[in-house]
């Protein structure tokens, strides 16, 4: 919960969240080692330098550490767990499932559990899927349209499998689709982050009642994320890597803003750390600190209110997964949409 | 020719050309990025350019898209026959390293990752992106600069007379000679890029036509702006994180990716 100066409470919803392990022992390949590098250079880049981790215990961290960083300090009230498997890199996984649902056992009212999918793994992957999806009681998927698994580099949303796999999580009650575009989706002579399969998506199961969450707003391709956005409702942008620019180049960091209010509107955004490439303190912090440049309202008449930052911080995504918010924090219990 | 082999090879003529060619992502010069890692000019007229990028997974057809362009500049330099390009740190490295040294088309450096077109169509659509993106930042600066949506889509393309004045853009403003104050790089960036999409850059015709040369009405200026606007603030947004993370990877200080 985050209190502002007149005490006011503000309920915190993390939408994406990691538990991962890049240590050296559970790497597989250079293509490991040059994911954990990859991560370590955005946390670094983007995070204040009191924030920065070294490198080992960026590989791995400890459970306590998470729980400190995300609830004790970090403001947060529900995190969302959001597994990435890249089993193809890490012996055991990068950040599976599985191993969530052990930290989800322990604190189930911190956590939400989400799980993930791969068409490539067809009939067999969709029993299994199903199976986590009782066992676990998951409400949501992530999904990395750009992990390697063997010799291909990739899937998209409108593959013929996908499409089975998107019917049986409207089957299944799992609404939310969270996606991850990468940058080594097959064909590797068309564009990787292209949306456009989104958009296919998101109209296809609009009524079925799937909300598709975008995460880093489909950075590097967020002026399609938003036409796209602008046109289906079921379409969410997650801030995931945007947040932390309010550090970095602030500048930026408003102008990518006022565009996502503009095309989306308060009601649609999610704020994400992406634990732990970064901390959700400081950004919470400095998002509530923040204010739009005039030179950036000149251009665009956007606001940023108080009850709009509640509904960015945690409303938003509360309502999406049916969670309780205290009444005092929020203006209501959020209800199903 | 067989003298050229003699000629000497001047590095500043090689970093010239080089300077040319833009991440077609970022639209913007891969030197002034910092993804120009070294130079190196050795006997008989053989150079190797060496190429880094802000991170190991960066995509694989815009590195192989910049490594080709940085081959072909490079190759036109006077006295150089044989380029070798080496893209260091990436997941890539080796095929894309040997296949542009060896001139190999994008298929047959992936082989069976391609779906048979080139990265030819890629690139046309990235040109496009920094097309709108261009033409948005030099709309926007004119209406802001007092000019009427009127005026501005009535601008013909000869209507630009001087865009190398220091102090500013000249124009031909409803017949009259205008003097706009600081236009002119913005003038001659949204030309050459008019150029590179194969639209005209001189002549009668409109200056502001979509990518596909059909012209704009004064009352779909506004609207049609904010798409240029979404695609500027989507690659200045991308080219802001990549310089951060450049600059993180190899270690250079803040305004020295250089």
């Amino acid at each position: 919960m985050y209190r502002t100066a007149d005490g006011e409470e503000i309920f915190i919803v993390d939408g994406h969240v990691h538990f991962w392990d890049g240590s050296p022992a559970n790497q597989r390949n250079r293509y490991a080692e040059g994911w954990v590098e990859c991560f370590y250079n955005y946390h670094k880049n983007l995070s204040p330098a009191e924030y920065v981790w070294p490198l080992e215990q960026y590989q791995k961290y400890s459970e306590s550490q998470m729980m400190k960083d995300l609830f004790d300090e970090g403001y947060v009230d529900v995190a969302i767990f959001q597994p990435t498997y890249l089993r193809d890199f890490f012996t055991n996984g990068w950040n599976t499932t599985e191993q969530d649902a052990v930290i989800k056992a322990k604190y189930p009212d911190k956590f939400i559990l989400n799980s993930a999918w791969d068409p490539r793994d067809e009939e067999a992957g969709l029993r299994e899927f199903e199976d986590k999806v009782k066992r676990y009681n998951i409400k949501g998927v992530k999904l990395y349209t750009a992990e390697w698994k063997g010799d291909s580099r990739g899937y998209k949303l409108s593959d013929p499998w996908a499409r089975k796999y998107f019917d049986k999580c409207v089957d299944l009650g799992v609404n939310n689709i969270h996606i991850h575009k990468g940058p080594t989706i097959w064909p590797f002579n068309k564009d990787a982050f292209d949306v456009g399969d989104v958009d296919d998506a998101a109209t296809m199961y609009r009524d079925a009642g799937l909300n598709f969450i975008v995460e880093h707003c489909g950075l590097p391709r967020v002026e399609d994320f938003c036409w796209i956005a602008a046109q289906e409702p079921n379409v969410y942008g997650g801030l995931a890597v945007v947040m932390p620019f309010i550090h970095a180049s602030p500048h930026y960091f408003a102008e990518v803003m006022a565009e996502m209010l503009w095309w989306l509107g308060p009601d649609r955004l999610l704020f994400s750390s992406d634990y732990a490439l970064w901390s959700p303190k400081w950004i919470i912090d400095k998002f509530m600190a923040f204010e739009f440049p005039q030179d950036i309202l000149d251009k665009r008449a956007v606001t940023l209110t108080l009850e709009d930052k509640k509904k960015i911080l945690g409303l938003n995504a509360a309502k999406l997964y049916e969670l309780e918010v205290p009444t005092k924090a929020g203006f209501q219990v959020a209800v199903p949409a | 020719m067989i003298q050229t082999a003699f000629v000497a090879v001047s590095e500043e003529a090689v970093l010239a050309s080089l300077g040319t060619v833009t991440d077609p992502e970022l639209d913007e010069s891969l030197v002034e990025l910092g993804f120009l890692d070294s130079v190196r000019i050795e006997d008989e007229g053989c150079v190797e350019v060496v190429l880094r990028l802000p991170t190991f997974w960066c995509a694989p057809n815009f590195a192989y898209l910049m490594a080709l362009d940085a081959r072909a500049v490079t190759l036109k330099v006077s006295g150089v026959h044989q380029v070798r390009v080496v893209l260091k740190d990436h997941m890539y490295s080796d095929e894309i390293s040997t296949g542009i040294s060896a001139g190999l088309p994008f298929d047959e450096v992936f082989p069976g990752q391609a779906d048979g077109e080139d990265v030819g169509e890629l690139r046309t659509l990235f040109h496009g992106k920094a097309f709108g993106m261009r033409q948005e930042q030099l709309a926007r600066f004119l209406l802001d600069a007092g000019l009427t949506a009127d005026e501005v889509v009535a601008l013909r393309l000869d209507d630009v007379l001087d865009t190398s004045n220091a102090s500013g853009l000249r124009l031909q403003v409803g017949g009259q000679p205008r003097l706009v104050r600081g236009g002119a790089p913005l003038a001659r960036a949204y030309l050459e890029r008019r150029s590179r999409v194969g639209l005209n850059s001189g002549g009668s015709g409109a200056l502001f036509t979509t990518v596909e040369g059909t012209s704009i009405a004064a009352a779909e200026l506004a609207e049609y702006l904010q798409c240029g606007r979404r695609q500027r603030i989507s690659m200045t947004f991308n080219a802001v994180m990549c310089k951060g993370l450049l600059e993180t990877r190899y270690d250079l200080s803040k305004g020295d990716a250089e």
